[in-house]
């Protein structure tokens, strides 16, 4: 049986109970990679965005215990991807090429 | 491609697009990741100019200046690469013939294997004498890829919108002049850092539209200042 939980519910002003839920990241092939486990209570208000944070969290940390360089990689839905990589064919081509004028008014410079 | 290097872009008169980097990172970078992605002119044509004696060298719209900090330059190659591990001696001793008589001549660190070479280089005073871009031919290679090597190293990234413009730098020293003749119909300069012309002041990284014959040009700043001149 899972613990249980006190915490207070600010819409009712009462202390009420839950269950405590305990979850664990383990890699599914690498076994080196760290173990890491967060506890939150069933029905928190905040717990798609908690266990969304701690498993950014994790990437990050096993992207790293990988050798992966955060200065030059970050995750993205646990997939290692360069930073500032464009894979986009159109945004390639915007790169590529100057600005629209359209796009970036131009400036008329000073005269020397 | 992987473009992660902060800019402040500026249409200058509609002719010249002028981009500038702005507070840079160590370890920022941009990369080519293939051939069909040397950049464009503003209807979409590579600007692919082969060198005349070899044709794994390419002129590309692609302009960098250093005016700032410091940088690394990687080029890699495979297989269907016209540029190949026997031609780098080529290059290095292209970019030593082109720049003989220069302070302190490009290529720091150079490190170099199969499918790649790579090399660093610092802003420092190099040329008293207007010259094109360090980068104005480069491997006509796979991937291409410049590596900032310490926080606020500022690039000047120069694109032209129709083809036909040159772009010469000089460096000037703290406190020294140098003379700007007007070699093009249109003619622009870009400055590295703060100076004087006759006594009025050019900040930093302004862009000026040159109208006179000649101009007499002044680093007010306490380091070597770069200039970029752009003329068609």
């Amino acid at each position: 049986m899972p613990d249980e939980v006190v915490y207070f519910d600010e819409e009712t002003n009462e202390n009420k109970t839950a269950k405590e839920i305990k979850l664990v990241w383990t890699h599914n092939t690498e076994t080196s990679l760290s173990v890491h486990d967060m506890c939150i209570r069933e029905d928190h208000e905040q717990y798609d965005e908690f266990v969304l944070r701690e498993e950014n969290r994790i990437a990050k940390k096993w992207m790293i215990e990988l050798g992966y360089d955060p200065d030059l990689y970050i995750t993205k839905q646990w997939m290692i991807v360069e930073k500032g990589k464009i894979s986009d064919p159109d945004e390639i081509e915007e790169w590529l090429k100057p600005n629209h004028p359209t796009a970036i008014n131009p400036i008329t410079s000073e005269e020397i | 491609m992987i473009f992660n290097v902060p800019f402040d872009v500026r249409n200058i008169d509609n002719q010249i697009q002028i981009s500038i980097s702005q507070n840079t990172k160590a370890k920022q970078r941009i990369k080519r990741e293939g051939v069909n992605e040397y950049t464009k002119d503003a209807e979409g044509n590579f600007l692919l100019t082969p060198h005349p004696d070899h044709n794994f060298l390419v002129k590309s719209n692609t302009n960098y200046f250093l005016l700032e900090g410091s940088l690394k330059i990687r080029y890699e190659w495979d297989e269907t690469s016209v540029f190949q591990d026997e031609h780098k001696q080529t290059y290095r001793d292209l970019l030593d013939n082109q720049y003989v008589g220069l302070k302190n001549p490009i290529g720091g660190a150079y490190n170099h294997g199969n499918g790649f070479m790579e090399s660093s280089v610092d802003h420092q005073y190099r040329s008293d004498t207007w010259k094109s871009s360090h980068l104005a031919y480069e491997p006509y290679c796979t991937t291409a890829e410049i590596t900032v090597m310490e926080d606020n190293t500022t690039i000047l990234c120069p694109m032209q919108h129709y083809p036909g413009w040159t772009f010469e730098h000089i460096d000037i020293m703290p406190g020294e002049s140098i003379v700007s003749t007007k070699p093009g119909d249109d003619t622009y300069i870009v400055f590295g850092d703060t100076c004087s012309i006759a006594g009025t002041d050019i900040a930093k990284h302004a862009v000026k539209k040159q109208t006179s014959s000649e101009t007499t040009i002044k680093n007010d700043s306490l380091n070597v200042c770069t200039l970029v001149r752009i003329y068609k």
